[in-house]
């Protein structure tokens, strides 16, 4: 086993894999770059060292730095997290020729799955069912017209190299292609250092459905349930759930058998996904494989009761998997929220902020893995994930009441943030029936806003408003009374008359 | 005490009354609430309303010349504008001129522009695309009209809600 860890990613992950490495008793190692001196994993981690500026490509993006902080901490192994590095084949294989183990797939796994027209390849060659459209990158808008001609309207756009919405986009007529092709293109190249972008026919409203698996390096490779990730903004997940509700028992055997087969033969060690459209009729279509440890990988901890991140440093050291296929008995029903700064009035654009206030939940069922803290500015260079909420039932109504019980309790402001669409869509009737496709987002936002509770919404908020400027007149606790000076209370007062005493 | 207060595009008047038992009557456009208010601590706020129990966790917004508040409670997180009435009868003249600003929803580097100064614009047609966080977004005009004046070039980095564009 390896006595100390580099976690090359910041944010959430970061400081779950720190936690993980504390479990073990393995010394964590945490990389930041300027902006990130101050954030929650550099805060949490054993030891911090800096990679540089606070441009991804100067920092977490940044092999030779990230290499380099390992040789300065003596580090036997490198945690590359989601998203960064994680999917990157080069990063992977100098981490082998530095002598640091990669805890990951191996390159060449990597490579045969990392990108996802590398990855439509290797489905087709194994039979397993994949959607109409390019194998390899377009080239050219002449070649995208020609090509989304040929298979008609509408087309999906998306990065060979992309993962997490960036470099994706749905195209619905011949007119809009070019720019699409544009962006997508200055997107994934921005993102990921790739600007290559393929097209397949899109299916409208799919499911969007996951499966886990885990290998060793002694030949086992197991399928761990699925997750339902069909709630999307952006082609974005922000919802998560484990069992997919209305998915038959054969039809998810199936797609872990097909898992299983597209991981056999790219010789797949250590944690991955892979993910599939499903349709109506329950046909599924292969997507893509990720390569790494996915954003959502705590919905399926709660129902098989594993650490997924554990099992990743054990079988990266070489040790066998201790359970075999019949002992993944997933129980209950997880479901799991990703908080963003960002303004899901204003079309879910990126939000950043400080945090002024937070109170995360707490009690049965709840778990939340966050990066942040009160008092912590959300830099702009980077993914605005806050937090992922996580919430365990027996059954999905008690994790869907956890979750709402979960959202009401979440204290978090002095920012925009999505919880409060988390709040409508815990109460939405179709969410509740497991009636949830990719394209259930615009759906629910294209329908009035329930004005009922909002009246009241207005309303509380108005009073708690009045309730801040009497509160300067309260009588306070002792222990409060000794922090606000009258100096204190006497600027605010001015603040709130719209006088803003200049501070 | 009287102030007005602005959540998203609603605003109200308040006013505000201790009564003898020390408890609070409350005015929201006229309409009065009977409150119970304690501050449990600095950063907290308890209202009692008839018997219901609301708890506040709140923040006065940190930057500069801003003179809002945050209020996180009950699940939800609200910025309300607290201000004076006499301002804000100057803020609704200038509403009326007939001239939009765009102001940039978030922070970010402007990545191209798509329009020039003197173009005639429809409503919700693209004027320029931020980039923030690895997404491009288009910032949209909010009305047809003339484009009056662009106040950034690509490569700028910009705040939330700086100048970007004048619409009339």
């Amino acid at each position: 086993m390896f006595g100390k860890i580099l976690i090359a990613n910041r944010g959430e992950i970061a400081v779950r894999l720190i936690r993980a490495c504390r479990d073990l008793g393995i010394t964590s190692v945490a990389v930041y770059s300027d902006v990130d001196r101050c954030a929650l994993h550099v805060l949490q981690a054993d030891e911090a060292f800096r990679l540089g500026a606070s441009p991804a490509a100067d920092s977490y993006l940044n092999i030779g730095r990230v290499l380099d902080a390992a040789r300065r901490c003596g580090a036997e192994a490198i945690h590359p997290g989601y998203g960064f590095l994680s999917e990157n084949a080069e990063f992977a294989a100098a981490c082998g020729d530095a002598g640091l183990t990669f805890i990951g797939p191996s390159p060449e796994s990597m490579a045969a799955l990392g990108s996802k027209t590398a990855a439509r390849r290797l489905a087709k060659d194994n039979n397993i069912p994949i959607l109409e459209g390019t194998v390899d990158a377009v080239t050219s808008v002449e070649e995208a017209q020609k090509v989304a001609a040929r298979i008609g309207f509408p087309v999906m756009l998306k990065a060979a190299a992309g993962g997490g919405g960036k470099g994706m986009r749905l195209v619905t007529r011949a007119a809009d292609l070019a720019s699409a092709y544009a962006l997508a293109g200055a997107e994934a190249g921005a993102a990921f250092g790739d600007a290559a972008v393929f097209l397949e026919r899109a299916v409208l409203a799919p499911r969007h459905i996951e499966i886990q698996i885990l290998g060793d390096q002694h030949g086992n490779l197991l399928w761990m349930g699925e997750r339902e990730c069909s709630v999307q903004r952006r082609h974005q997940k922000v919802i998560e759930e484990s069992p997919a509700p209305r998915l038959s028992q054969k039809t998810r055997e199936a797609m872990g058998k097909a898992a299983v087969a597209a991981a056999r033969a790219a010789n797949y060690t250590n944690a991955g996904t892979v993910e599939f459209l499903v349709d109506e009729k329950e046909n599924f279509y292969f997507l893509e494989v990720n390569t790494r440890l996915q954003v959502e990988h705590p919905v399926t901890e709660l129902v098989t009761g594993l650490d997924l991140p554990i099992l990743q440093i054990r079988v990266a050291a070489g040790e066998k998997l201790p359970f075999g296929q019949a002992d993944i008995a997933p129980r209950g029903h997880a479901i799991e929220c990703r908080v963003y700064a960002e303004d899901p009035e204003q079309n879910f654009m990126p939000s950043p902020g400080t945090i002024l206030r937070l109170r995360p939940p707490a009690g049965p069922g709840v778990r939340e893995d966050s990066g942040v803290y009160e008092g912590w500015t959300v830099p702009l260079e980077y993914d605005p994930l806050l937090s992922k909420l996580i919430t365990w039932g027996e059954d999905r109504a008690q994790a869907v009441a956890r979750m709402r019980r979960a959202l009401e309790e979440y204290q978090l402001t002095g920012l925009r943030h999505n919880l409060g669409f988390f709040r409508r869509v815990f109460a939405d009737p179709g969410f509740l029936s497991g009636h949830t496709d990719t394209g259930y987002v615009a759906r629910l936002l294209a329908q009035p806003m329930p004005t009922g509770p909002r009246d009241t919404e207005w309303e509380q908020a108005a009073l708690a408003a009045a309730a801040v400027a009497a509160s300067a007149s309260v009588p306070a606790p002792a222990a409060a009374t000794e922090s606000t000076s009258p100096w204190q209370r006497a600027a605010r007062w001015a603040a709130m008359q719209g006088g803003g005493a200049g501070q | 005490m009287i102030c007005e207060i602005q959540i998203g595009e609603r605003t109200a008047k308040l006013s505000l009354e201790r009564e003898a038992d020390g408890g609070w009557k409350i005015l929201l456009d006229g309409q009065p609430f009977a409150a119970d208010i304690a501050v449990p601590n600095r950063d907290t706020l308890s209202l009692l309303i008839a018997g219901r129990s609301y708890c506040f966790a709140w923040a006065r917004d940190g930057e500069p010349g801003r003179t809002a508040i945050w209020l996180a409670g009950g699940g939800r997180n609200t910025a309300v504008e607290v201000r004076d009435p006499r301002q804000a009868r100057a803020r609704h003249q200038v509403q009326l001129s007939g001239r939009a600003r765009l102001n940039a929803p978030m922070a970010g580097k402007v990545v191209k522009l798509l329009a020039a100064p003197g173009a005639l614009l429809e409503a919700g047609q693209g004027v320029l695309v931020l980039e923030a966080m690895k997404m491009q977004n288009e910032v949209r005009s909010p009305k047809a009209g003339t484009l009056l004046s662009l106040a950034v070039a690509a490569g700028d980095t910009v705040a939330t809600g700086a100048l970007l564009a004048e619409v009339e």
